[in-house]
């Protein structure tokens, strides 16, 4: 006499997954990645260390000087300012990798500093260092 | 033939599947899938300077180097008052350098706000250790058109 076993799994209905546990979970992600995620693209400029900077004031490099009051100005003799378009031409740079450096009066503030920097840049010069801020120099003439 | 029923049509033998509440969801479900895609690939997840720093804005500088060692790189806060904040903590200048130096830092990512002058970010860059070569990276906002 032999024994069976009938093994086979009684056939049940597959139960629907609930669609409101997967939302929660998919909410709760969705909420983390708005709050969290951001669109903002940061880009950098270097900024030279002071050590550097007294390397490069040795060779004494031409001084782009960044007024409070005005525009875009350049000097390179502490003289009469004049307009940034005309800087590239007044630096008479023999080699794009010569240094310059930038300067701020102390007030101007560094988001100014920051655009004649990128101006500076386009113009191409590639060794354009931040110098140390200096007090608005008196004015000979415009 | 299939049964008829009152305005013409037929009416299937199969008995119709009500429709549940989760059906109901399920172009909800659709919409925040696709929300959640979007985030996930057009956002990106960084570590975010202060609320109060406004970064300034740039058109066509470097991108950021994503590969720096961050054991050795240092991140310094600038705010529009002069306070100096290091790794997110409040730090007087003058103790900036021993900090860096404790650290071994080689890199400094730089947040400056916009509206601080130039003279506070002088003497912040006064404040860093002359010895070392330490590369500042100043970061700035991309302009939007």
């Amino acid at each position: 006499m032999s024994i069976t076993f009938d093994i086979t799994p009684p056939l049940r209905r597959a139960k629907p997954i609930s669609l409101t546990a997967l939302i929660d979970v998919v909410f709760i992600l969705l909420m983390f990645f708005m709050l969290t995620s951001s669109f903002n693209q940061w880009q950098t400029l270097d900024l030279l260390t002071p050590s550097e900077h007294s390397q490069a004031e040795l060779a004494a490099p031409p001084v782009v000087i960044i007024y409070k009051n005005e525009m875009g100005l350049l000097t390179d003799t502490l003289q009469r300012p004049i307009k940034l378009s005309q800087i590239q031409a007044k630096l008479n740079l023999k080699n794009d990798k010569d240094p310059v450096i930038i300067s701020a009066v102390n007030d101007v503030p560094i988001s100014r500093l920051v655009t004649h920097y990128e101006q500076l840049k386009k113009l191409g010069i590639k060794n354009l260092q931040i110098g140390q801020s200096i007090k608005q120099p008196k004015q000979r003439g415009k | 033939m299939p049964p008829l029923d009152q305005s013409g049509f037929s009416i299937d033998t199969v008995q119709r599947k009500r429709p549940s509440l989760d059906d109901n969801m399920i172009p909800l479900i659709n919409i925040v899938f696709l929300l959640l895609i979007f985030f996930l690939v057009a956002g990106q997840i960084k570590n975010q300077p202060n609320q109060d720093i406004e970064l300034p804005s740039t058109q066509v500088m470097a991108k950021p180097n994503t590969q720096e060692n961050k054991q050795t790189s240092a991140r310094i806060e600038l705010f529009n008052n002069g306070e100096t904040w290091l790794n997110g903590t409040k730090i007087e200048i003058e103790n900036l350098t021993p900090q860096l130096d404790q650290l071994k830092t080689t890199h400094i990512s730089l947040f400056a706000d916009g509206r601080a002058n130039a003279q506070q970010l002088d003497s912040l860059l006064k404040s860093l250790p002359s010895q070392n070569k330490i590369a500042v990276k100043l970061y700035t906002q991309e302009k939007t058109q």
